[in-house]
Order: structure tokens, then sequence, then C-alpha cells
């Protein structure tokens, strides 16, 4: 077992001792970790997600300050979810 | 780009707006604060929107308030009020996302446009000004 692990180690610097990285290849890595760090941190799906739950936060704390809102509150909360 | 009729589509059924069901959104609730209100447009907020004309014209004849829902004036008034008042000053058809330009419409409705993009520019980590920008579009746009 330790062999087969020894080996795994070594063969890709063996591989890579025997056979120098490209230019085209870094190029290919750089641009690749470009294109992923130009992608935006979240989804439109998990913006939609967060900005639902927000929008119900701020409905639960109208209604801790002012407790006569609290009959609004189930209307409010369906509203937040219910349009697509 | 999304479209308005399917963003304002939610929007006039959750306030009571149906028109293949015949109900018009028309409420005179003594205790709402907006008081007589169609389709989510009061008229204490609104009482300057020509719509009222309509209502009040529609109030002699008979069938009110069912007959607001078949009117095509009426319906059309109601969409103009919100192209207006929401759809282009949030810059709706810059958005992308049908979905998300679904809720931000529906919330500056019930909240307000300043709270709507508020929190649309927190979330996306933009400093937070209450106006639409083309800055906030752009990342909006950005999502995947």
């Amino acid at each position: 077992m330790k062999k087969l692990i020894l080996l795994a180690l070594f063969v890709p610097v063996m591989a890579f001792g025997q056979h120098p990285v490209k230019v085209d290849s870094v190029k290919i890595l750089r641009d690749s970790i470009a294109v992923l760090n130009r992608r935006p941190v979240m989804t439109a799906d998990q913006f939609i997600e967060i900005y639902k739950y927000e929008t119900l936060l701020k409905y639960y704390r109208l209604c801790q300050k002012k407790p006569t809102n609290w009959k609004f509150y189930k209307g409010w909360s369906e509203r937040v979810f219910e349009n697509k | 780009m999304a479209n308005f009729e399917q963003a304002i589509d939610p929007v006039l059924t959750s306030e009571g707006y149906i028109q293949k069901y015949g109900k018009s959104g028309y409420v005179n609730d003594p205790a709402d604060a907006g008081g007589e209100t169609i389709a989510g447009i009061s008229r204490n907020n609104w009482g300057n929107e020509a719509i009222w004309l309509y209502v009040d014209s529609a109030k002699k004849k008979p069938g009110f308030p069912a007959s607001l829902a078949g009117n095509l004036n009426i319906r059309a008034m109601i969409l103009d009020f919100y192209n207006r008042n929401f759809w282009r000053p949030l810059l709706g058809n810059s958005i992308q996302n049908q979905a998300i330009a679904n809720l931000l419409v529906d919330k500056a409705v019930l909240e307000g446009i300043t709270s709507a993009v508020s929190r649309a520019e927190s979330i996306v980590g933009l400093p937070q000004t209450g106006k639409i920008s083309n800055i906030l579009i752009a990342k909006l746009n950005a999502l995947t």
C-alpha cells in the first residue's frame, strides 16, 4: 500500500521532470484562473433567495417595532415567497 | 431583457386585479390608510392619477365595481401607472433576469423604490443609495 502511495506521489513528479510544462499550458491555466476570478460570487438564484429573506427580516423588524403590524405579517411574508 | 407585463402580472394579482376572473382589485375599506384603492393604486397616495376619473364615472353605472375588471381603459391605465411609476424608474428594460426584475418591481410597489433598490445594492456589495444606477444594473446582469 505504502509503495502504491509513493508511486502515486512520484509519478507526476517524474512526468513533470521529463516533460517540462509548456508555455501554452501556463497561459491556459492563467486564462482559466482569470475566467474563474471574473465569475460573480453569487448566482441570480442566490441573489433572489437572499433578497427574499432580507425582505422578510425587514418585515419582522417592522412588526417588532410596531406590534399592531403583526396582523399584516402573514400576508406580507406570503407575498415575499409567492411572486416568481 | 426583462418584460414589463411579465413582471407586473404577479403584482396585479397580489393587488387583487385579476381580469380573467373578473376581479377589479377595487376596495374601499375605511380601515385602510390608503383609502379607496384599485389594483394597489390608492386614492390617498395617487389621487391625481387619471384612473380615478374613470373609476368615478364607472360608479354611476350599474355593475360597479365588477365592471372595472373588464374595462380596457382601466387596464391600460393600470399598466401605464405601474410602467411610469415603477418599471421605468427601476430601469426594468435594462435588467436581463426576469425573476430579478419581478422581485424588484414587486418590492418597489410594496415598500417604495428606495427601499427595494437599497436592499439590492446591499446584497451585491454596493453602498446603499436607494437610487437605481447603471452600476447596480451591471452587477445584477453579471449574476449568472
